[in-house]
C-alpha cells in the first residue's frame, strides 16, 4: 500500500490542536468494547444488596477467555454539603475498586473497610484500581422522582447532562497500593493502556442505572425501570483537573504511541486512491450523526462554547461540501483532509480526522494493539552523542522552545508543583506565589532552553557523556531529546509555562484517546466530560453493538 | 507489615532523591535503580534511604580518572552518579573495562547495569570485594554476596563473556510485591516532602481552578 506521509510533528503536537482532539474508533473504551465483543466476554451482577437509602454493596464481573474481573461497588448516603468533586474530598456518593478476579466474603470485608476511604485507605495487589464517584443531583433525583411515579423521565433532562453519575478519580496502576500495570503485561486486552480503569467505569455505568432502578422501586410499587432507549443514553461522567495534566509530559514514550496510531491511521486512509459506495455513505452518515452528537453538546466555557459553535457551523459546511463534490474522485480522503486544513477550524479538523477513521475499522484497527509503551526501554541515554549531533537535533527539532525568551515574564509566568495538602500537581503564578523553588521538571521547553544555553560554546566533539557528568541538571530533558529522536510524537511544542497556557488542552488530549466526548470546561484547568454516552451495556454487547456508538443516529440512540 | 507497588517505590524514591538534593534526571535514576532492586526482592528503598542520609555527610565531590580509575575527588562516590557514569559510557565499556573507587551504598549501581546490558546487548559483570554479579539482556540477574555492602573499595565492570554453569536463563520477572521496612519507607517520606510546596489562600483557591459547584 502506498503510504500517504504523517502530519509533521511541528503541526500535530501544538497544545491548540492536540486540545482539539476528539475521540476516535482507536480510543481506548472503544478498543475494548470491541475486544471483549470479539472475545464474546460474559458478564454477571454476582451481589446487589442495597437498601432503600440506596446505601450498600454490588459486585459485578466480567469474565473474559482466561481471566476474571470484578468492580466492587460501594453505594453511600451522602448529604449534599459533602458532595465535591475535587480530589480534596472525604466522602463520595458511591466508591469502587476493580478485584481481579471474583472476590470472596473476606476480599469484600477488607475493601469495605478500605475503598470507602479512598486515599485514606489501602488496597491490594488483587486491586487493580480505586476510584468515586457523585450524582449529578439534578438528574438523579428527577430520574428517581419519575420512574418512582411510573413515568419516563424526560428525554430533554437526560440529553441535559447525560449521566447519573460522574467519577471524579480514577486510580490504576500500583496507586494506593494497586496492582502495577507491569503485573498485567501477560494479559493481552487487558495490558492495553488504562484497558482496567475503562472497564471500571463501564461497569460503573451499569452499576449506576440498576442503582437508579433499584432506589426508585424500593420507594413506590407503582415504580417502572428505565426504558431501554433512555437507558443507552445514559453515560458516566467524569470530573477532572490538574492532577491529569502533566501525565503527558511524563509519559513521552507513551503518548507518541497514542498520537502516532491515530496519524498513521489517518495516513492509512488519506492514501486511499478510491472508495466504496457503501463506505461513502456511511461517511455521509456519520457526519450527519457527528453533527447532531454535538448538537447536544453544551458548555457554560465562554471560549469552549464558541468553539462548538464554529464547530457546528464547520460541519455543516462539511456536509454541503461532500454533497457538492462527493468522495468519488482519485485519492478522495486526501482531498478531502486537504480542503478541510484550508476551510475549517482545528475543531472541525479533528472531529474531521476521527469521522475519517471510523468507517475503516478493517484499515486500521490493528494499530490499537500498538499504543502501548516500553517506558524502561527508553530510559538509557546514549552518552556516547556528541554535542554536533544534539546541535543538530536541537536545530531541527526544538527550535520552538529556542525561540522563547524565558526572561519574559509572560513567557516564564506559571510553574508546576506538587501541594503538600493533596500530593497533587497543581499550577502556580511564579512572579506571584511562594514555592518556585520547588518546580516540577514539566517545563520543557525552558528546560530544553537551558540546556542549549549550557553546552553553547563547548568543544563539538564533547560527548554527552562528559557533559552530564558536568552538569547532572540536564540529564532529565537530554533523556527526553533522545528518547523523541525515534519517537516524533513524544513533546508537546508549546511553553507549558506561559501566562495564556490552557491546561485544558492537555486534559483534552488525554480523555480523547480514553474515549471521550462532550468535554465540557468548567474553568481553564477543571473539565467535565462524558464516557460510554449510547455504548450498550454489557447484555447488549455483541459484535454489531460494540463499535456504532459513539455518533448516535440522529434520531438518538442505535436500535 | 506493609506492601508497596513498584510504582509506588518508585515515585516515592525519586521524590525523596530529589528532596535530598539530586538533579531530577539523576532523581529519576535513583527511583529506578530502587524499584529494579525491589523487582529482585531486595529491600532498594532502604539502600536508597541509607545513601540519601548519609550524602550530605559523605560529600559528593567532582569525579576525576586518574590511572584508569574513577574516584570522587572528595569523600565517597554515590552510586547513582556511578550508575550513569557506567551507563553514559557503555560504549566504552563494551570495549574495555571501568573502574571505580570509593563507592557508597554500591548495590545502587546495579540497575544501570543491567540497562546497559539490554542496551549494548552484551552480558555484563560488576565485582567488588565480597559480590559479583552478572546482567544479561532478557535473563534474571545472577549475582551472589552481599547486596547491602555500604560501600566498596574497588568496583570493576565489565564485559562478562563466560557463562557460569549456574546462570538462570529466563525472562525478567517482576515480582508482584515486596514488603518494605516501615522505617525506610518514613525516612524516604520526609525527604519526599521537601519537594510539596505548602498550600496557601491563593493557591486553594486557584491552584486546582474548579472554582464552580459540583452540587448540580
Amino acid at each position: 500500500m502506498h503510504m500517504k506521509a504523517l502530519r509533521p510533528p511541528e503541526q500535530v503536537m501544538r497544545l491548540s490542536r492536540i486540545g482539539a482532539f476528539h475521540a476516535s474508533r482507536l480510543s481506548f473504551m472503544r478498543v475494548l468494547l470491541r475486544n471483549m465483543a470479539t472475545e464474546n466476554w460474559r458478564f454477571e451482577r454476582r451481589i446487589f444488596d442495597i437498601d432503600a437509602k440506596g446505601v450498600g454493596r454490588a459486585v459485578y464481573t466480567a469474565h473474559g477467555p482466561r481471566r476474571s474481573y470484578s468492580l466492587v461497588a460501594f453505594a453511600h448516603d451522602l448529604p449534599d454539603n459533602m458532595r465535591s468533586d475535587r480530589v480534596i474530598a472525604t466522602a463520595w456518593d458511591a466508591t469502587f475498586c476493580m478485584f481481579d478476579g471474583v472476590p470472596d466474603a473476606t476480599d469484600l470485608e477488607r475493601l469495605a473497610l478500605n475503598v470507602p476511604l479512598q486515599e485514606a485507605g489501602r488496597i491490594t495487589s488483587n486491586e487493580l484500581s480505586l476510584s468515586r464517584a457523585n450524582r449529578s443531583v439534578r438528574l438523579w433525583a428527577h430520574v428517581v422522582d419519575a420512574l418512582a411515579s411510573g413515568q419516563q423521565p424526560e428525554t430533554q433532562q437526560i440529553d441535559s447532562v447525560g449521566y447519573l453519575m460522574r467519577t471524579t478519580a480514577v486510580y490504576g496502576s500500583g496507586k494506593f497500593g494497586a496492582a502495577d500495570n507491569a503485573w498485567l503485561a501477560p494479559r493481552n486486552q487487558m495490558s492495553a493502556p488504562f484497558a482496567v480503569e475503562m472497564l471500571s467505569v463501564y461497569l460503573t455505568r451499569t452499576f449506576i442505572a440498576d442503582l437508579v432502578e433499584h432506589v426508585a422501586a424500593q420507594r413506590s410499587d407503582k415504580a417502572v425501570k428505565l426504558a431501554p432507549l433512555l437507558r443507552r443514553k445514559l453515560g458516566i461522567g467524569n470530573s477532572t483537573g490538574l492532577g491529569m495534566a502533566p501525565f503527558l509530559m511524563n509519559h513521552p514514550a507513551l503518548l507518541n504511541a497514542w498520537v502516532l496510531a491515530r496519524e498513521t491511521a489517518l495516513a492509512r486512509v488519506r492514501a486511499l486512491a478510491s472508495t466504496t459506495p457503501e463506505i461513502a455513505a456511511k461517511f455521509t452518515n456519520l457526519v450527519a450523526r457527528a453533527r447532531a452528537n454535538v448538537a447536544g453538546w453544551t458548555t457554560e466555557h465562554t471560549l469552549q462554547a464558541q468553539r462548538i459553535n464554529g464547530l457546528a457551523s464547520d460541519l455543516a459546511h462539511l456536509a454541503t461540501h461532500i454533497e457538492n463534490i462527493g468522495l468519488t474522485g482519485p485519492n478522495p480522503w486526501d482531498a478531502l483532509y486537504r480542503w478541510a486544513e484550508a476551510a475549517l477550524a482545528l475543531e472541525g479538523q479533528e472531529l474531521l480526522v476521527s469521522l475519517m477513521l471510523e468507517p475503516h475499522g478493517a484499515l486500521i484497527d490493528d494499530l490499537a494493539s500498538t499504543m502501548g509503551a516500553d517506558e524502561l526501554a527508553c530510559h538509557m541515554i546514549d552518552g556516547s552523542m556528541t554535542l554536533a549531533q544534539l546541535r543538530s537535533i536541537l536545530h531541527a527539532d526544538y527550535r520552538w522552545a529556542l525561540a522563547l525568551n524565558f526572561a519574559d515574564r509572560a513567557t516564564s509566568a506559571r510553574f508546576w508543583y506538587v501541594s503538600e495538602e493533596k500530593l497533587e500537581p497543581r499550577l502556580g503564578e511564579r512572579f506571584d506565589e511562594a514555592g518556585a523553588d520547588l518546580e516540577q521538571p514539566l517545563a520543557t521547553g525552558r528546560d530544553i532552553s537551558a540546556m542549549a544555553a549550557a553546552q553553547d560554546g563547548l568543544p563539538d566533539e564533547t560527548k554527552l557523556a562528559d557533559f552530564l557528568l558536568a552538569h547532572p541538571e540536564h540529564r532529565h530533558v537530554i533523556r527526553r531529546i533522545q528518547l523523541a529522536q525515534t519517537r516524533p510524537y513524544a513533546e508537546i511544542r508549546d511553553n507549558l509555562i506561559a501566562a495564556d497556557m490552557l491546561p485544558i488542552d492537555l486534559l483534552r488530549c488525554k480523555l480523547s484517546f480514553f474515549g471521550a466526548q462532550k468535554f465540557d470546561p468548567r474553568s481553564d484547568r477543571w473539565l467535565r466530560i462524558c464516557m460510554f454516552q449510547n455504548a450498550p451495556y454489557p447484555d447488549e454487547l455483541t459484535l454489531e453493538t460494540a463499535d456504532d456508538w459513539a455518533y448516535p443516529p440522529e434520531t438518538g440512540v442505535a436500535p | 507489615m506493609t506492601t508497596y507497588s513498584l510504582g509506588e517505590i518508585e515515585a516515592q524514591c525519586k521524590k525523596a532523591a530529589r528532596g535530598a538534593g539530586m538533579a531530577w534526571g539523576m532523581a529519576e535514576e535513583a527511583g529506578k535503580s530502587a524499584r529494579w532492586l525491589a523487582a529482585q526482592g531486595l529491600d532498594g528503598p532502604l539502600i536508597l534511604a541509607n545513601w540519601l542520609n548519609e550524602m550530605p555527610l559523605t560529600g559528593r565531590g567532582a569525579l576525576d580518572c586518574e590511572d584508569d580509575v574513577w574516584a570522587a575527588r572528595n569523600g565517597v562516590m554515590c552510586p547513582i552518579t556511578a550508575g550513569t557514569l557506567v551507563a553514559d559510557r557503555a560504549a566504552d565499556l563494551a570495549k574495555s573495562p571501568m573502574k571505580l573507587t570509593k563507592v557508597a551504598h554500591p548495590a545502587l549501581m546495579l540497575f544501570a547495569l543491567q540497562a546497559s546490558a539490554a542496551w549494548l546487548s552484551m552480558p555484563l559483570s560488576i565485582r567488588w570485594a565480597g559480590f559479583r554479579a552478572r546482567l544479561a539482556p532478557q535473563h534474571a540477574p545472577v549475582w551472589s554476596g552481599d547486596t547491602r555492602a555500604p560501600n566498596a573499595a574497588l568496583i570493576t565492570c565489565m564485559v562478562d563473556d563466560a557463562q557460569p554453569a549456574d546462570a538462570v536463563v529466563e525472562p525478567i520477572w517482576f515480582p508482584q510485591r515486596i514488603s518494605l521496612n516501615p522505617d525506610s519507607w518514613s525516612a524516604l517520606e520526609t525527604l519526599a516532602a521537601r519537594t510539596y510546596v505548602p498550600a496557601s489562600a491563593a493557591s486553594r483557591a486557584v491552584g486546582a481552578g474548579a472554582g464552580l459547584s459540583d452540587n448540580d
